[in-house]
């Protein structure tokens, strides 16, 4: 494991040269997928490091997306908006992510995964192109702070009572009283903020919309998933406490996902309506999550793959939109058909992959999320129903008002699409759609 | 006064002339060729898009606590609740019905929860 991290580490020597560290991520992914891709419950031991098949995944994940921003962040490189400065704040985050995804020590998961919002917040500050960015630094840093400083506590409590915090080793809470209860709520809360669930989601609009196309590709891409995979990895603690609460999670986040749903139908601002379907898939994966079954564990790792990657997609999308017409409103990117339609192409397709439509993964993962929480209480299926339509609904909000109808009379001429591009989005929806037919690379072998 | 049928034809005779210099100023700018082949994209500036758009993105610091502000967050909250609620109710009614063994293993749904 350490090998990456120190490919990692060594990259930053080189940043003067962008195709350098281009080529070199994409390179990483490949010999990380040789070296760790193969039936194993855990590789590359040592160092409280260490890579088991759910951490195998979301590294993957992490490194592809990474290499896909710099592909995508062309624009910073083209009119020297400090780029190696870039590179270097970019190279620093995909380490933070490394370190939190191959932790095998609660602690140094803590630790990474705090230090992956000061890059993240650098990003959004540094080369972001608008005054509302530092409103929406200040949300994202101090909403995550505020629930994870109780995580921390939390972790010392399992180390009193446990005497160690490497992962598989942490004694579970067995008993269900009111301590028990606050100790799990400090727990949780964190990665709920992350996911983010609904009632505590308001730096996520925030955040993607202030951020560069880097920063809201890889807050969408990967920065989430954090939420989720912590989630994965101490819910198990607390077996008693979670049954009696799970009603609450599931709720929240079901019915949060089609009020969210709802909010994503009144958007004029494209990046802001992507943020906001972000809170509904993830709703759903909480709700998987909490049940505790099987089903609900792997379909909420394929649906944050999925997710990830279709997420992403469409935040470069909308970039490459943004930095031809120089506005996210969907008042003025409005027919794109008519004068982008290879670029409509991929709306469509990435757009479908939001609604989970066969074959992506992204289907897959609703299915099973659906099963699951649906076995776990058939009243459910209103709101999941409620979710499911609305999310296709607000899909075809944005494909239709984006592509479809006149132009924007007030246009002036600009590139219709670069190769470049079509070749950025073509490596998110490649993995997305073809992925299906070889699942045991992104379900979670528990 | 609207809808009176009666219509002073100077008044029309200004609007008309003021709207014809707003569209001859519009054209003279959106067909700039050297605005278009500068290659650098964008729209040309519309202070009524500018201004639609700012209040949308500013709409969260206009927000005033009122008794229909806090009704609306009670009606969001109310129903997370209970029907969280009604789902913990019904799903802890059913395993009882499981463990006390008038549900067999048999005939359930969902077997290997």
């Amino acid at each position: 494991m350490l090998k990456f991290i120190f490919m990692n580490i060594l990259l930053i020597a080189f940043v003067k040269e962008w195709w350098f560290i281009q080529i070199s991520l994409f390179l990483m992914c490949f010999i990380f997928s040789c070296f760790m891709g193969h039936d194993f419950s855990v590789s590359g031991l040592g160092l409280s490091l260490g890579s088991d098949h759910l951490g195998f995944i979301l590294i993957m994940l992490s490194m592809w997306i990474m290499a896909l921003v710099i592909c995508a962040s062309q624009s910073i490189k083209k009119t020297n908006n400090s780029p190696s400065g870039f590179l270097v704040v970019n190279l620093l985050l995909l380490l933070a992510l490394l370190l939190t995804f191959s932790a095998t020590d609660y602690l140094l998961f803590y630790i990474s995964f705090e230090s992956s919002l000061i890059p993240t917040l650098i990003l959004i500050l540094g080369w972001g192109y608008q005054p509302e960015r530092i409103q929406a630094g200040v949300y994202m840093l101090f909403y995550t702070l505020f629930a994870s400083l109780p995580l921390l506590v939390s972790l010392l409590s399992f180390y009193s009572l446990g005497g160690s915090l490497t992962m598989g080793l942490v004694p579970c809470a067995e008993s269900s009283n009111f301590i028990t209860f606050m100790w799990y709520f400090c727990t949780i809360f964190a990665f709920v903020v992350k996911l983010p669930m609904y009632l505590v989601h308001l730096w996520l609009p925030k955040a993607h919309v202030e951020a560069p196309v880097a920063g809201s590709m890889i807050l969408a891409g990967v920065l989430l998933k954090l939420g989720g995979y912590g989630l994965i990895r101490v819910l198990f603690l607390f077996p008693e406490v979670n049954k009696m609460f799970s009603w609450f999670w599931v709720s929240v986040s079901i019915l949060g996902g089609v009020i969210v749903s709802f909010m994503c139908l009144r958007q004029v601002d494209i990046k802001s309506l992507i943020a906001y379907s972000s809170v509904a898939h993830m709703g759903l994966v909480l709700s998987g999550l909490v049940v505790f079954g099987w089903w609900g564990q792997t379909g909420a790792v394929v649906i944050m793959v999925g997710h990830g990657l279709c997420s992403s997609g469409l935040f470069c999308l909308a970039n490459m939109v943004y930095e031809r017409l120089g506005s996210r409103s969907l008042l003025v990117n409005k027919g794109l058909l008519n004068f982008m339609p290879s670029l409509g192409l991929w709306w469509f397709l990435l757009s479908i992959g939001n609604m989970a439509a066969p074959p992506t993964i992204n289907l897959l993962g609703e299915i099973s999320l659906i099963l699951s929480v649906v076995s776990w209480s058939k009243l459910s299926m209103f709101g999941i129903g409620l979710l499911s339509f609305f999310s296709a609904a607000y899909t075809l909000y944005m494909y239709s008002m984006s592509q479809h109808g006149l132009f924007f009379n007030s246009l002036f001429s600009c590139c219709s699409g670069k190769v470049s591009e079509y070749l950025v989005l073509m490596l998110h929806w490649l993995p997305l759609n073809v992925l299906i037919v070889k699942t045991a690379m992104i379900l979670p072998s528990f | 006064m609207a809808g009176d049928g009666a219509v002073d034809p100077q008044v029309v005779r200004e609007r008309a002339s003021l709207r014809a210099a707003l569209k001859r100023e519009y054209q003279k700018q959106i067909h700039n060729p050297h605005r278009h082949g500068s290659a650098e994209g964008g729209f040309l500036f519309d202070p009524a898009v500018q201004r639609f758009m700012s209040m949308r993105a500013t709409q969260a610091e206009f927000f005033k606590p009122t008794s229909r502000a806090s009704l609306l967050g009670l009606a969001i909250f109310a129903p997370i609740v209970a029907y969280g609620w009604w789902m913990k109710t019904a799903r802890e009614d059913f395993e009882n019905k499981c463990r006390t063994g008038q549900v067999s293993y048999a005939s359930r749904e969902f077997k290997f929860c």
